[in-house]
């Protein structure tokens, strides 16, 4: 009977415990994700964009919401028209107490060498390969949380 | 070479080169800012602005500490402090206690001049008003010469609030752009908000 009542306890105490430490994970996790260019000073603007000239500086921007305080890991992932992952941003950031952190990474398209010559015959030369429609997939903690898209034209 | 061959080369060559030339792109991380950074800053009215440096150190937890000094080119509100802040990604907030004595010097400019009657009319030319975190307290009269006098009075006040930076990490930590905002009674009439452009040195 004494072990039924220490195991009973012992159980009880256990579920209450983790109860307790998955309280802050429970709350809804959530991260919005937008494009949009600088402004004069680097920060992405506030208005929204989903089409970019093949020059601009794209700016993917996310409000992450209901994560843990503590220290996470972002990446956004920069898949370029033809299904590649063209780049990766991987940095690590800090909830802190803020109800949400603002996050932002940039992608920046320069054609290549000798293109230059010709652009005045065709302004998308040397730039033909990032021509159409990107993928941002958002990762946090190394779990995709959103993606969206965008255009680039020339 | 005839005019065809030559129309006919020139394409050619254009898609060679193209042909040879593949694009490319760049997505950078945020960057440390553990460094000494100099620039400089201007207050929205246009009223006040100057150098600003920033000696900043970043710990593992993007936790930032350091020191920042104003050297003024004239007027002035804020004043060298020490800093605390954090990195998020490329955001960067900072934050300076501004507590202490604020100086405001008031100059009047006047003209003295005789009316046709023989009496003393005595015109305001200018009024300037200058704010500085150090100074004496009095007041400085002078004799501009042609009956223009000017006035010099420095009072002082125990100010207290926050200056508050948001910076924007570019160039791989290069560069730090943004906007501050004094709160509290720091400064007056607005002259305490505006942009810092600083690069590291």
């Amino acid at each position: 009977m004494a072990l039924f009542v220490v195991m009973v306890l012992g159980l009880s105490v256990s579920s209450g415990a983790h109860s307790e430490n998955n309280f802050e994970s429970k709350l809804p996790k959530s991260a919005s994700l937008r494009f949009t260019l600088s402004d004069e000073l680097g920060f992405p603007q506030d208005q929204s964009k989903d089409s970019f000239d093949c020059l601009d500086k794209i700016y993917a921007v996310t409000d992450v919401k209901g994560f843990k305080k503590g220290k996470h890991i972002i990446e956004f992932r920069w898949v370029d028209p033809s299904g590649d992952t063209r780049e990766r941003t991987v940095y690590d950031f800090f909830v802190r107490d803020k109800p949400s952190t603002k996050l932002w990474a940039w992608l920046e398209l320069s054609r290549g060498q000798g293109a230059g010559v010709v652009q005045w015959l065709n302004p998308a030369a040397g730039l033909e390969e990032f021509i159409g429609k990107w993928e941002l997939k958002l990762l946090i903690d190394d779990k995709e949380f959103k993606s969206d898209e965008f255009d680039v034209n020339c | 070479m005839n005019k065809l061959a030559i129309a006919l080369l020139i394409p050619a060559f254009a898609t060679a080169l193209v042909g040879c030339s593949s694009g490319s792109s760049e997505a950078p991380i945020p960057a440390s800012v553990t460094n000494r950074y100099q620039g400089t800053f201007q207050n929205t009215p246009g009223t006040q602005s100057g150098s600003v440096s920033l000696n900043l150190s970043e710990d593992t937890a993007r936790a930032v500490t350091g020191n920042i000094i104003f050297t003024s080119d004239g007027s002035n509100c804020l004043r060298n402090a020490t800093v605390t802040g954090t990195t998020t990604g490329f955001n960067f907030d900072l934050t300076a206690s501004q507590a202490g004595e604020l100086f405001t010097t008031t100059t009047t400019i006047t003209r003295t001049e005789l009316d046709d009657a023989g009496a003393e009319v005595v015109t305001t030319e200018s009024i300037t008003v200058r704010e500085s975190t150090t100074g004496t307290v009095g007041t400085v009269n002078r004799d501009l010469g042609g009956g223009r006098n000017s006035s010099a009075v420095t009072t002082s006040a125990g100010v207290t609030g926050n200056l508050n930076m948001q910076f924007n990490i570019g160039n791989n930590g290069a560069t730090l752009q943004g906007t501050y905002v004094t709160d509290g009674d720091i400064c007056s009439n607005n002259t305490g908000s505006g942009v810092m452009s600083l690069n590291r040195i």
